[in-house]
């Protein structure tokens, strides 16, 4: 077709329907929340590292701070998909998605920390905080609820995974000095959780 | 005096690869081609017309162990778009006996009457 042919009212046409096509856009953004993601989680393990140094890990404040991270997190991806000019899923089928996708993270810390309570002395009570860190993540990776792309759950099991390997080799060093084994956690869980979203996710947007 | 739509853009399948390109600043040849509609030989010859132009400009970049053309648009292109998006916009304005778009009139200000 040479450029004469196509008329004001077709070019228009044109423009608003490949307007439309946002999967390259769609996946980076997808980059950038698992970016976030990775500095949530880094920031959920290190504040619990701080508040560990003023108050005894029995005080109801561990219950309640990582809830302000999780609502920080949700208003950052929030922000980021309505910057990239991206719709979120329709709000019913985003609220069942999400709704499967917290049951099945709840489900699995709740597995892994009433294995930690029944089956594990407390000494190794800080590697378990990093699998309870890590499950969720290899779940929502398997299982995929949000039906994210394979870079995002690749970025998902890879982030859990490192956890779960992380806590295995802390176990032999984790001895009786409770304090020591719980910083050890908490650098290792502050890089390591933030680590491999963060990169995976900072691939994955760049790349597109 | 009417604006000149850009002969470069002003092509079905061009525009609708600067679209993609303005609006997701980079593609790969696999999102275009599926995004677009378009046969392989197709794209490559309306890429290069783009990318002898400025407007695009392609790479490899290893996507799941094996290298993939990427597009992406370039400065150049990218205001080659918006000026196309604008002279458009007056044309089809034109069409509908609208004033082309200027500059807002000063508040109080008094309107010219002598002809243009």
């Amino acid at each position: 077709m040479s450029p004469q042919e196509l008329s004001l009212q077709e070019a228009a046409a044109t423009i608003a329907e490949a307007r439309a096509y946002e999967e390259p856009l769609r996946r980076r953004t997808e980059g950038v929340t698992w970016m976030l993601w990775g500095l949530i989680t880094a920031g959920v393990i290190a504040s619990g590292s701080a508040l560990e140094l003023l108050l005894p890990l029995s005080h109801p404040v561990y219950a309640i701070y990582p809830f302000l991270w999780l609502g920080a997190g949700v208003l950052g991806t929030k922000a980021v998909w309505s910057i990239a000019g991206v719709s979120l899923p329709p709000t019913r089928e985003g609220m069942r998605r999400s709704a499967v996708a917290i049951i099945l993270a709840a489900a699995t810390v709740a597995v892994v920390w009433l294995g930690a309570i029944v089956l594990v002395p407390v000494s190794a009570l800080p590697a378990f905080i990093l699998l309870g860190l890590g499950a969720p993540w290899v779940a929502l990776g398997m299982f995929n609820p949000h039906r994210v792309s394979r870079s995002g759950r690749t970025a998902m099991v890879a982030s859990g995974a490192a956890m779960f390997l992380a806590a295995l080799l802390m176990i032999p060093s984790l001895g009786p000095n409770h304090d020591a084994s719980f910083h050890l956690m908490a650098v290792v869980g502050t890089f390591v959780g933030c680590g491999a979203p963060f990169i995976a996710g900072a691939v994955q947007a760049l790349r597109g | 005096m009417a604006p000149e739509l850009d002969p470069v853009i002003h092509q079905p399948t061009r525009l609708r690869l600067m679209t993609v390109l303005h609006r997701n600043r980079q593609a790969s040849f696999t999102d275009l081609r599926d995004g677009c509609g378009l046969t392989p030989g197709n794209l490559a010859s309306h890429a290069a017309r783009l990318e002898e132009a400025g407007y695009i400009r392609s790479g490899r970049v290893l996507v799941d162990l094996s290298f993939e053309v990427q597009y992406r648009i370039t400065d150049q292109g990218s205001e080659a778009f918006k000026a196309y998006l604008a002279a458009l916009q007056s044309l089809i304005d034109a069409a509908r006996g609208l004033p082309p778009p200027g500059p807002a009139p000063e508040p109080g200000a008094v309107p010219d009457p002598s002809p243009a």
